[in-house]
């Protein structure tokens, strides 16, 4: 399991950052907490987030380990159209920013996506999504509990196992003593802290090598990594387009940011954040053409980022990469464990358990539920069962066959319930039997897909008729609501 | 030191074994620094040295169609690992293209649902 005995920082400095981070982080989230009593403001930020902090929170969201991490890793094995393909995952963003709009429009009260499912299409559809939607945050979870573990082992030597248990501690300690409005607050110096590192890396990285020799080394040792008509990187480009916009649409992270925007916000911070996040995995995927030219031998290739970023910039430079990516992943870590826990609470304690819960009952189950999920995601990640990109995109079979049914949902008011039932269920089976059979790099594409003929065909034969007032619904602990 | 071909040392390992996308991972098992040798030919007359080092794996990525030998050898005691076999198979270009079409299909229709959707719905 570990695998890199050559690491450029000692030990040391890398418990000395990751010492650092730790107290300023759950600081930072005591600071930002303290003041949240309402349910809505823990979960929700008291729905009155503005532009400047819901830009830099989608972004910095959407800017996780995976884009730091997984996209050098995709550059590595795809090339070229690997590194643009990876950053046509804006186009989720830029896509999602109508449906924040009309979400916000349609559902004044709304909590969670799962909310959403559960009005427009019935009870069936909304359990069969939450388990989607959880399975898919679990894997998230998992995919940026093993990126901490990676990467300090890659840059410091430290054993994965390590890494990945501080990673997870930090960020599920934070995350419970401030909620949501921590979550959102940190997130504005995280993007800044991501932006800026990727921006220096990639500048240095072609004034100390040079794009001709980057490109002549690439050409000799690694030619397919140039080759526009390469098969694998034409058959992602697709796929990591709808496994985007797959993850936003269904995801509640996105959901619960779309509802705790102040009103006519949603749509310019998405659109926003779309465009400053696509060049950032071109340019992390860039980094990682560099290998030949360095001579660096990668071991795994979801190492590859911080590996060259290091190689490059020598100590101080590993430092740098510690730092950025480390924000990185606490920046989603945190969104993604406030965002679960949120679906948790809302669709399954209080929607099957207990209905009943007071406002107090439910922020105590919010606090177990994230010390929960910290902990079943350190389970999985242990025994490190797969590559960065690989769990990702195995996620993707099920995530991209949401985009139909939650996106016919908000806007054809004919789609109807068998239509998403079937759409997730064929889709999510297709995607996952072409993940296996032709490659990772499919699977979403597959998955959509079969979602979106099995929609359209169930409802041209049977169109529904949804009312949308239907959606609208207030939460009983929400201020001013009836109880 | 005279090298003893038949002896093994570390052991080698590929992932996966046929590379569909030009790409794997060479992952080795010693406790000692290597030398990771690749050849096209499996009695490696003509070989060349990818590695030396005293890490444990390497990623191959961009190779084009073709197989491929590799084998490690032990720096210290010049003792060889088993050979492994590589299959890099490109998808073909028709079936890469008709999953591009198809993605194409999909994303256009969803484009096209969201901006009439959202021109014409109103609750």
């Amino acid at each position: 399991m570990d695998i890199v005995n050559t690491a450029i920082l000692d030990p040391d400095i890398g418990w000395s950052i990751l010492a650092a981070f730790s107290v300023l982080w759950i600081a930072l989230g005591w600071y930002w907490g303290r003041k949240a009593s309402e349910l809505d403001d823990y979960v929700l930020a008291g729905r009155r987030v503005g532009l400047a902090l819901g830009t830099a929170t989608a972004m910095a969201t959407w800017v996780t380990s995976n884009t730091t991490m997984a996209a050098p890793q995709i550059a590595l094995q795809m090339g070229v159209w690997g590194m643009l393909g990876y950053s046509l995952g804006s186009v989720g963003l830029f896509m999602f920013a109508p449906l924040a709009s009309r979400i916000r429009r349609l559902m004044p009260g709304g909590y969670t996506s799962g909310d959403f499912m559960r009005l427009r299409y019935g009870r069936l559809a909304w359990r069969i999504f939450l388990l989607i939607s959880l399975f898919y945050s679990l894997g998230w979870l998992v995919s940026m509990g093993m990126a901490g573990g990676i990467l300090i082992h890659a840059l410091t030597g430290i054993p994965y196992h390590y890494g990945m248990t501080v990673i997870l501690a930090i960020c599920v300690g934070y995350t419970l003593l401030g909620g949501f409005r921590a979550v959102i607050g940190t997130d504005f110096i995280q993007a800044l802290l991501i932006l800026s590192g990727v921006v220096v890396i990639a500048f240095l990285a072609i004034r100390t090598i040079g794009f001709g020799d980057i490109h002549r080394t690439v050409a000799a040792q690694r030619p397919e990594l140039l080759n526009l008509l390469m098969p694998a990187s034409i058959m992602f480009l697709f796929n990591n387009l709808l496994f985007g916009v797959g993850e936003i649409f269904h995801s509640n992270v996105w959901w619960s940011r779309a509802f705790s925007f102040r009103q006519g916000v949603g749509f310019r911070a998405y659109a926003l954040a779309g465009l400053l996040w696509a060049p950032i995995p071109i340019v992390a995927g860039f980094i990682a053409l560099a290998v030949p030219a360095l001579s660096l031998n990668v071991p795994a290739a979801d190492m590859v980022g911080p590996m060259v970023a290091a190689e490059i910039l020598g100590t101080a430079g590993a430092v740098l990469v510690l730092i950025m990516v480390f924000s990185a992943l606490s920046s989603s870590l945190d969104s993604l464990l406030a965002a679960t826990s949120i679906l948790v609470v809302e669709d399954i304690y209080r929607r099957h358990l207990k209905p009943d819960a007071s406002a107090a009952q439910m922020r105590t189950a919010t606090a177990r539920i994230i010390m929960g999920l910290g902990i079943l995601t350190w389970l999985l990640c242990a025994p490190r069962i797969a590559t960065l990109a690989e769990l990702l995109y195995f996620t993707g079979a099920f995530v991209a066959s949401t985009i139909w049914p939650i996106a016919a949902g908000l806007f054809w008011r004919r789609a109807n319930t068998s239509g998403a039932i079937t759409g997730m269920v064929l889709g999510s089976a297709a995607g996952l039997y072409s993940y296996f059979v032709i490659g990772f790099y499919v699977a979403a594409l597959v998955g959509a897909a079969v979602s979106m003929a099995c929609l359209l065909v169930a409802s041209m034969l049977r169109p529904a008729a949804y009312d949308w007032r239907d959606l609208e619904e207030r939460h009983p602990h929400e201020s001013g609501a009836a109880t | 030191m005279p090298v003893d071909a038949t002896a093994q040392s570390a052991r080698l390992e590929a992932s996966p074994e046929v590379a569909t996308a030009g790409f794997y991972q060479l992952r080795w098992y010693s406790a000692r620094p290597v030398e990771l040798e690749e050849s096209q030919d499996p009695e490696f007359a003509s070989a060349a040295i990818i590695y030396s080092g005293s890490d444990a794996a390497r990623v191959m990525s961009g190779k084009p169609d073709g197989v491929l030998y590799y084998r490690v050898r032990d720096i210290d005691d010049g003792t060889f690992s088993n050979v492994v076999k590589v299959t890099v198979r490109h998808h073909s270009l028709v079936r890469a293209l008709a999953f591009f079409s198809l993605g194409a299909i999909v994303f256009l229709a969803t484009l096209l649902l969201i901006t009439t959707g959202a021109r014409g719905a109103n609750p």
